[in-house]
């Protein structure tokens, strides 16, 4: 049981970091980038050639993984959303997202290849022992990087300018450009943010299963299902959630059957939709007519 | 103009000859089929280096009725549709005596309908699963040299009886057609020895975490666990066996000869036992198998010969081709396009109808074939083998398994 929670935790958190990335779009201005999984996968991919094939630092991969993906979010914004949103009910960015996606993993295919590359965790392979319950540093770092990174979001969205112009751009593009917030602006920046994490989990994820260009969609689809149960406006509640179905994920495998554990999983998701049709802390929005 | 019209004529008659030439020198096709991208590249690959080394040294030999064979590999990409149609541009435009190759299990089975159409036989080097032959099918034109899966769960559950004294055996595969075959196999093995699996654990290629199942097998307090999936899922399991602290052995099917293994398990791929058909570090190599394993390193600049990636793939395709070279050679083929049919008909039949002995690398096969059995490589031509720091040595163990017995 304990070993079932603790593993659970952590490929929960290693999912909600990953959901993180639709809350930070959705919040701004109502996309998502449906290809969100590719991004993490090129995020593992790039984590290989910095710390394997270039032999960088860690504290180096994971700050050039990073940045590079953040710029990549910057300019998906600018070229497959921005152009896409004519009117509110626009649905194009649904298709330019996953076409750049499917782009970008062909691109991975043909250059890193299509086999799973090993990248060694650098914090070593050595199982570590938790009250009889074991865990590899990899994993037990995870939950620590998630947390990490949600409260450097919290802060920023909290106590800085930056933050608050975010949050403005949320409430309300029109009124925020009227008080000289650039909310174009905004939202590309907060496409790199989502960018910036995916990069981050990209390089968490790649000692765990090895970095795989074609992995990205099914990271992306369970990662969109947790956004989907928290609450796509809500990162608090997409930790939550990702926390939740990663541990029920293993309960499910462990004392049912390993072959039901998706059909399980994807059932709560669907019992949680029909109580709370906005996820767990998603708001609810009524039109204005 | 009257030197330019001589200059045209020359040219033209120049020409003439050389096609006809090229007529009498034309070679005769061989279709491969199998991945060289997507999961399979590295088994694909390794099976098609084995084909195309045979090829070399049977036209080295003087190639068939005199004439030079030419390998014309397509990729399959491990998908089955993808299979069919490179299978049927084979048979219809490149006009192939006989197709070899493949790598998973689930393609070999869909080419079934395509090649029995086509009237093509085709050697299977390497797709385990049972049902691949269809012995229903009368003329029948698929043949292997493949293990089989029934044969390789029989031997795997022999050896964790006789080698660990396991009572309490696991299965763990992979959800595709060769893990639910192998599944299905194992279980049966052990239901002829009156056991039955203490667990069966499923899990994907993919999966990021495979803590419950290992937790399963840890539950089960099973002595001994047979893995049958590609090389990196077992090295996953590998790993999740060691987190949740079962210590069960851990024996995998022959998938688990690829270099992935000791890749992705680390130090915990150290003596895990895989069982196989062929291996280039058999201290008493034949003169075959030293040629063969010289060219081979030679050909693709492998320096060491540990370091040859997938060793029986190589030797099972090598086999195969080395059968498929006889049969043409025994079959009185017409060797003209307009009888092609015919003469693919005739290829099936020498393969069928006491081919041999043709040495090989596994072994001497005589007879190759007969209409009953489309398997050339059985229980007996199996060995196991054991990762050691990096290589896959043969396993001496308590009855040298590493030994053909």
């Amino acid at each position: 049981m304990f070993q079932a929670t603790l593993s659970g935790l952590a490929v929960g958190s290693l999912f909600a970091l990953i959901a993180v990335g639709f809350n930070l779009t959705f919040i701004v201005n109502r996309t998502v980038n449906f290809a969100h999984g590719q991004w993490v996968a090129v995020g593992s991919l790039l984590a290989f050639t910095l710390l394997v094939e270039w032999q960088m630092p860690l504290l180096i991969t994971i700050i050039g993984t990073g940045v590079l993906l953040g710029i990549l979010g910057v300019a998906l914004e600018r070229v497959g959303i921005r152009p896409m949103l004519g009117h509110s009910l626009s649905l194009g960015f649904i298709m330019s997202t996953l076409a750049i996606g499917i782009m970008l993993e062909n691109a991975a295919l043909w250059w890193w290849g299509s086999t799973a590359l090993f990248v060694p965790s650098p914090l070593g392979e050595e199982r570590i022992d938790v009250f009889g319950a074991g865990i590899y540093p990899q994993e037990a770092v995870i939950p620590a990087v998630t947390a990490l990174m949600l409260a450097g979001l919290a802060l920023l969205y909290r106590f800085t300018r930056l933050g608050r112009a975010l949050r403005a751009t949320a409430e309300n593009p029109e009124a925020a450009r009227l008080m000289g917030i650039d909310s174009k602006r905004m939202i590309g920046f907060a496409y790199g943010l989502a960018g910036l994490m995916a990069g981050v989990a990209g390089v968490l994820v790649a000692p765990l299963t090895g970095a795989l260009a074609a992995a990205g969609a099914g990271l992306g689809l369970k990662a969109f299902a947790i956004a989907i149960v928290g609450g796509l406006d809500s990162i608090t509640g997409t930790l939550i959630a990702g926390l939740l179905l990663g541990v029920a994920e293993q309960y499910i495998a462990l004392y049912i059957s390993p072959g039901l554990r998706d059909v399980g999983v994807f059932a709560i998701v669907i019992v949680i939709l029909l109580v709370r049709p906005f996820g767990l802390l998603g708001t609810r929005e009524d039109e204005k007519v | 103009m009257k030197r330019f019209t001589a200059t045209l004529l020359g040219s033209a008659l120049a020409g003439l000859l050389v096609t006809a030439g090229a007529t009498a020198q034309e070679t005769l096709k061989i279709g491969w089929i199998g991945p060289l991208s997507g999961w399979g590249t590295f088994g694909g690959t390794a099976i098609m280096r084995g084909t195309a080394l045979a090829i070399d040294h049977i036209n080295a030999e003087g190639g068939v009725h005199g004439r030079m064979l030419e390998l014309v590999p397509r990729d399959s990409a491990a998908k089955p549709e993808q299979a069919i149609t490179v299978a049927r541009e084979l048979i219809d435009r490149e006009n192939v005596y006989a197709l070899i190759g493949k790598f998973d299990s689930s393609s070999a089975k869909a080419l079934n309908p395509v090649i029995h159409e086509g009237g093509v036989p085709m050697m299977l080097s390497i797709a385990a699963a049972t049902k691949n032959i269809e012995y229903e099918r009368d003329p029948n034109f698929m043949f292997r040299t493949s293990g089989a899966d029934h044969f390789i769960a029989e031997f795997l559950v022999d050896f964790a009886m006789k080698e660990y004294g396991a009572e309490k055996i696991a299965i763990g595969f992979e959800d595709t057609g060769y893990g639910f075959g192998g599944r299905d196999d194992i279980t049966r093995a052990l239901e002829a020895k009156g056991m039955e699996p203490v667990a069966k654990v499923k899990f994907s290629r993919p999966d990021t975490d495979m803590t419950a199942q290992a937790q399963i097998i840890k539950r089960s307090e099973a002595d001994a666990v047979i893995l049958y999936s590609i090389a990196k899922a077992d090295a996953m399991m590998i790993r999740s066996l060691n987190k949740v602290g079962a210590e069960t052995t851990v024996i995998c099917a022959w998938a688990a000869s690829s270099p992935e293994l000791p890749k992705f398990a680390g130090p915990l791929g150290e003596g895990i036992t895989v069982m196989q058909t062929y291996s280039f570090l058999d201290e008493n190599l034949d003169d075959l198998g030293k040629r063969m394993r010289a060219d081979f390193m030679a050909k693709h600049e492998i320096p060491d010969p540990t370091k040859i990636p997938f060793p029986a793939f190589t030797a099972h395709a090598y086999d195969g081709m080395l059968l498929l070279g006889a049969a043409m050679n025994k079959a009185d083929l017409s060797l003209d396009s307009a009888d092609l049919a015919s003469d693919r008909m005739k290829i099936r039949d020498a393969l069928e109808t006491g081919l041999g002995p043709v040495q090989g690398l596994i072994k001497t096969y005589d007879p190759a074939f007969t209409k009953d059995n489309h398997d050339s490589v059985g229980p007996s031509d199996y060995i196991m083998t054991v990762w050691n720091e990096g290589k896959l040595v043969p396993y001496k163990g308590k009855h040298d398994w590493g030994k053909k017995h």
